[in-house]
This record gives structure tokens, C-alpha cells and sequence, in this order.
């Protein structure tokens, strides 16, 4: 074992004199690390992508052929909208409704993930620089992604929705029942705190709800799969599966505006 | 040279971990690549050196990661200060005796962190990433141990 004599002594104080004072400096490093390990960290992510197409080929190819079938049914479906949106423009015209405007997003791409398997954090490859700040809304194609929580000049960190450190507002899109979605670290999110006869089922949408200003209303979070009653019996809880891929997310888009 | 040698090594591990690894987690986890190496450098190099590596490769990962101050900075040194001590009592040369040792220190790892920086997870979740997490961990470690550590146990240089 280690003898604490004076020298002995006055070397491990110096020692974890250091390692706290180094531990107190992350916060200053991070961004100037991460901006310079910014092109190894995409060159990997994109070589790890390539392999994740070449191994997962066939299952892909098959995606790639459903999607198409899906694409044209979608394009007959976005027709008929379109139709549809016009008509809306016109009549709000007619009524003098203010025009309601839309979100204005920055797409960017994912060059990195959390180290740890104790948070869900993922580094994207635009920062302050392109007008990216912290608490800024991310969403995917699907729903809503997460939150902006560190923003460097050139590079920013998301908090996902699966982080059990993020909390969301969020309300069933059917009966207007609301709940706080937290989440798991895995691909689930819980909706907590729900009356016992809160009417909430398998199968309903959940969308943001709004009530503060962080997130703008009506972002798809998911959809219910599970409802359970808590271990307590006084409320219950529903399980919703992301309408965003949390997993392999490879694009983003942040709303600045 | 072994020590340069040991550094990239590190840093192609936490590049890794960062980026590839994503893609071979294994119901949402992935091995801590990061906690292998510094068990390494407390294993094959003098205990300065390895308090040393553990520093680094501490703020290394809190870099890439999100806690609001040095969290694996201050844990991984511990642990190697733990290994320096335990492999003075204990015979640590056999790798089935390392990966073991590396998981339940993986495990220590994951308990620390769950309570310093009180994550709001349920018991289950908890659990389930206490012992996928370290039993990934330890397998990954084996593999490594066995195919990458012969290079620098060969030039062993104290």
C-alpha cells in the first residue's frame, strides 16, 4: 500500500488538486476539441455508414423497393393536399386570417454520438456559426429529435428525446389528453403523470403540446404502444414508441426560427 | 514510443466509441472502449504514467460527452489507482482474470456515474445498463486484451 509520508502526501494532494482542477476546465475544452476532431469524427461516421449499407444490403434493397411503391402513392396524396392547401389559402383569404408562419430549419449532419451509454447525446456538424443556439427545437423527417444544449461555432450537442434528462409536454392528438414524455435511453419514451381515467389508447398520436414556449405545437413525438398503471396505482402511464429514428439518426434539422 | 504508440491508440478508440460503435450496440448499449483503456495503461505501464493516461483519457471522453463538469476525469483515475493497488495483491495476468476484473469495474463505473450525476432512470433501466453494459464490456476487453495488448506487454520498458 501507498505510505503517507510528507513527500507521499504532498504528491497526492497535488495530484487530485489537478485532476479537479482539469475536471473544472472541460466545459472550456469541449468545443475547441470537438471542432478539431471534427473531421475524423465524420470521415467515421461516414465509413461506419457504408458498412452498415454494404452488410445490410439486401434489407435495404428491399426498403429501397417499398419505399419506391410508396413514393407514388405518397406523390397522388401530396397532389390532392396541394389542391387542398390552396383551397385553405383562399377561404382563410375570404375570412382575413393572419397568415400563420412557418418554422425556418437548418438541416445538418450527425458526426458523432455520446461516448456514454448513461445519456443520449448527438454531435452535429453546424454550430453558432450557422445560427444554431442553445435550446433550440430538433426534428427529423418523422418528429421531433431533441434540443440544442451546447453550441460551438462549428459544430453543436443535441439531447435526444430518449435522454431521461429531457422532458417534453406533450398531448394524445385524439382526445387532448396531456403528459409529460420522458425518456428511457432505449427506443421507448414514457408518458408520465396521467390521470387514472385519463383517456389515452394504444395507437393515438402524441404531439407536442405547446404549453411552454421551448417547443412549438403540434411536432409529432410518437405513438402510444402500452399503457400502464403505476406501481403506486394513483396515475397511469403510457409507453410511446419516437416517430423519430433515435437510433440511426443521420440528419437533422434544428429550427432557428 | 510505446507511449505515443498507446496515445493514438486511445484516440482511435474514443473516435470509435464516438462514431462506428453506434452501430454494434446490442439493446441500446456499447462497450466503454475508453475504460478498457485505461485498465490497459494501468496494467502495462508504471503507475505515473497510467495515472497519467487515465487523466487524459478522462477528459477525453468528457469532452465528447455532455456531463457539466469533468465526471470521468475524476472516476478514471480512481479506477486506475484501484488497479495499480489491487495488482499488487492479486495476480492480474491472465485474460480471462483481466476481463472479469474489467467488469466489475464497468459496473463500479456505471454505479458511480448513476450516482454523482443522478440520472432520473428507472430501477429497470438502471439494471439492465449496470450489467449489458459491463458484460459488453468485458467481452470487448478480451478480444483487445488478447489480440492488441502482446505489442505492448512485448516492450514492457520499466
Amino acid at each position: 500500500m501507498l505510505k503517507l509520508n510528507k513527500r507521499n502526501l504532498i504528491v497526492v494532494l497535488a495530484t487530485l488538486l489537478s485532476i479537479f482542477f482539469l475536471s473544472g476546465l472541460i466545459p472550456c475544452l469541449r468545443p475547441a476539441v470537438i471542432n478539431t476532431l471534427k473531421f475524423p469524427l465524420t470521415i467515421l461516421s461516414l465509413a461506419g455508414r457504408e458498412i452498415k449499407g454494404l452488410v445490410f444490403y439486401h434489407r435495404n434493397f428491399i426498403q429501397y423497393s417499398r419505399l419506391i411503391n410508396e413514393l407514388g402513392i405518397l406523390q397522388q396524396r401530396l397532389n390532392t393536399f396541394e389542391e387542398i392547401k390552396e383551397e385553405n389559402s383562399r377561404l382563410k383569404g375570404l375570412l382575413a386570417l393572419k397568415k400563420e408562419s412557418s418554422h425556418k430549419v437548418i438541416a445538418a449532419a450527425v458526426i458523432a454520438r455520446d461516448p456514454d451509454n448513461w445519456s443520449s447525446i448527438i454531435i452535429i456538424s453546424k454550430g453558432s456559426h450557422h445560427g444554431i443556439r442553445e435550446g433550440s427545437v430538433v426534428i427529423g423527417y418523422d418528429g421531433l429529435l431533441g434540443r440544442v444544449i451546447e453550441s460551438a461555432s462549428m459544430s453543436s450537442k443535441i439531447m435526444l428525446l430518449n435522454d431521461p434528462n429531457l422532458s417534453v409536454s406533450g398531448l394524445s392528438q385524439r382526445s387532448r389528453q396531456e403528459g409529460l414524455i420522458c425518456g428511457t435511453l432505449g427506443n421507448a419514451l414514457i408518458m408520465k403523470y396521467l390521470p387514472k381515467d385519463a383517456d389515452i389508447s394504444i395507437g393515438d398520436k402524441i404531439i407536442t403540446s405547446g404549453l411552454t414556449s421551448a417547443y412549438p405545437k403540434g411536432l409529432v413525438i410518437g405513438t402510444v404502444t402500452a399503457i400502464e398503471e403505476e406501481f403506486s396505482g394513483l396515475s397511469k402511464y403510457a409507453v410511446v414508441k419516437p416517430a423519430a429514428n433515435l437510433s440511426d439518426t443521420e440528419e437533422v434539422l434544428i429550427i432557428v426560427q | 514510443m510505446r507511449k505515443i504508440f498507446f496515445i493514438l491508440f486511445i484516440l482511435v478508440f474514443g473516435l470509435l466509441q464516438a462514431t462506428a460503435l453506434n452501430y454494434f450496440r446490442l439493446f441500446w448499449v456499447k462497450p466503454d472502449l475508453l475504460l478498457i483503456c485505461a485498465v490497459i495503461a494501468a496494467l502495462f505501464f508504471s503507475p505515473l504514467a497510467a495515472i497519467g493516461f487515465a487523466i487524459f483519457i478522462g477528459m477525453y471522453k468528457d469532452t465528447l460527452g455532455f456531463y457539466h463538469f469533468g465526471l470521468n476525469t475524476l472516476l478514471f483515475p480512481a479506477w486506475v489507482f484501484l488497479t495499480i493497488q489491487l495488482g499488487r495483491k492479486i495476480s492480474l495476468d491472465n485474460d480471462f482474470i483481466r476481463a472479469g476484473f474489467i467488469f466489475l469495474l464497468a459496473a463500479l463505473n456505471g454505479v458511480a456515474v448513476k450516482m454523482i450525476s443522478d440520472i432520473p432512470v428507472s430501477a429497470g433501466i438502471f439494471f439492465k445498463l449496470l450489467i449489458l453494459e459491463p458484460l459488453y464490456t468485458a467481452l470487448v476487453s478480451f478480444l483487445i486484451l488478447r489480440f492488441i495488448c502482446p505489442a505492448l506487454e512485448n516492450n514492457q520498458s520499466y
